[in-house]
């Protein structure tokens, strides 16, 4: 994920965000007062609300299932 | 030469026939008529023959030099222009016309400001609508109250950090109306503009589900903050 940070009037930073570089065709943008600091604080959660409810885009891992030799 | 020197015209029993003398061609010429009549050329007090314009006599009749004399005046209206009835229809292009009547009311029909018509609605019975005592019947299509796509629904982490909330990947365009669901049993958290704090922001109870209706054609951002620690708010925009 590839996330950019741009000041907008009145102090309000715009976060975006694109997964492109996953493979992903997703791009989100939001709005976070306080400025650049406050925005790459809100970062996190606001890729992991994305992942969460673009859960679809993403590839799911498999489970490699195995057991202990005896 | 003078007509007494020319010969007159006459029958086949050698009589005089009604005649004239054309000074121009120097002869007497046959008197020509119609219906009983001679033809007959009018000629004005300055002795000059009266006019035609387009088969018209160039004359005005003794009535339409009285009105204008002080007939037409009391007909004028106050810019001096004169007072007519509209019987044909108005040509097409820029026509000003004042006060319209469409029946014999006694009022005329108003024009607001802007130009345009100033309309009093009525029912049926001619009983005025919209008014305290006659409110009317009313069925809005296309209002922001009617869903016109499809909603979008996603669950987002409100921290104490004071971000903008919506349900998917951006704030919906044009929504109508963004409906959040605090699904934390404990914590509550505020909403509000870009200013909100965790003290002056509009509280959001636990479990609480609190809606905003928006003007589809006006982006307006919310902005949420949690009390505390954070939590998941189930968040649909319409």
């Amino acid at each position: 994920m590839t996330h950019t940070v741009t000041t907008i009037e009145n102090n309000i930073a715009l976060l975006c965000v694109d997964f492109s570089d996953e493979g992903v065709n997703l791009q989100g943008e939001i709005r976070i007062p306080g400025g650049e600091e406050k925005a790459l604080q809100y970062l996190p959660f606001f890729e992991i609300d994305l992942r969460n409810n673009y859960s679809y885009l993403f590839p799911v891992s498999e489970i490699i299932e195995g057991g202990t030799e005896t | 030469m003078p007509y007494n020197t020319q010969q007159i015209k006459r029958d086949q029993q050698n009589s005089p026939i009604p005649q004239y003398f054309n000074p121009t061609t120097d002869v007497y010429e046959a008197l020509l008529g119609r219906n009983g009549a001679n033809r007959v050329e009018l000629y004005g007090p300055d002795g000059n023959p009266i006019g035609t314009t387009n088969g018209k006599l160039n004359v005005r009749a003794s009535e339409i030099e009285t009105l204008l004399a002080g007939g037409l005046p009391a007909a004028l209206t106050a810019g001096g222009g004169l007072k007519v009835g509209v019987v044909d229809a108005l040509p097409a292009g820029a026509n000003i016309v004042g006060q319209v009547k469409l029946t014999d009311g006694t009022d005329g029909l108003l024009i607001n400001t802007n130009g345009s018509l100033n309309v009093v609605p009525v029912n049926s019975a001619g009983t005025e609508l919209f008014t305290a005592g006659n409110p009317g019947n009313v069925q809005l299509t296309g209002s922001i109250e009617s869903i016109t796509s499809a909603p979008a629904v996603g669950v987002k982490t409100v921290t104490a950090t004071a971000a903008e909330i919506f349900a998917e990947a951006s704030a919906k365009a044009n929504r109508r109306r963004l409906i959040l669901k605090n699904e934390d049993p404990i914590l509550r958290f505020r909403i509000g503009p870009s200013t909100v704090t965790q003290q002056n922001g509009f509280p959001v109870e636990p479990g609480a589900v609190i809606e905003i209706q928006f003007d589809p054609v006006t982006a307006v951002p919310i902005y949420a903050i949690s009390e505390g620690a954070n939590l998941s708010v189930a968040v649909m925009e319409i």
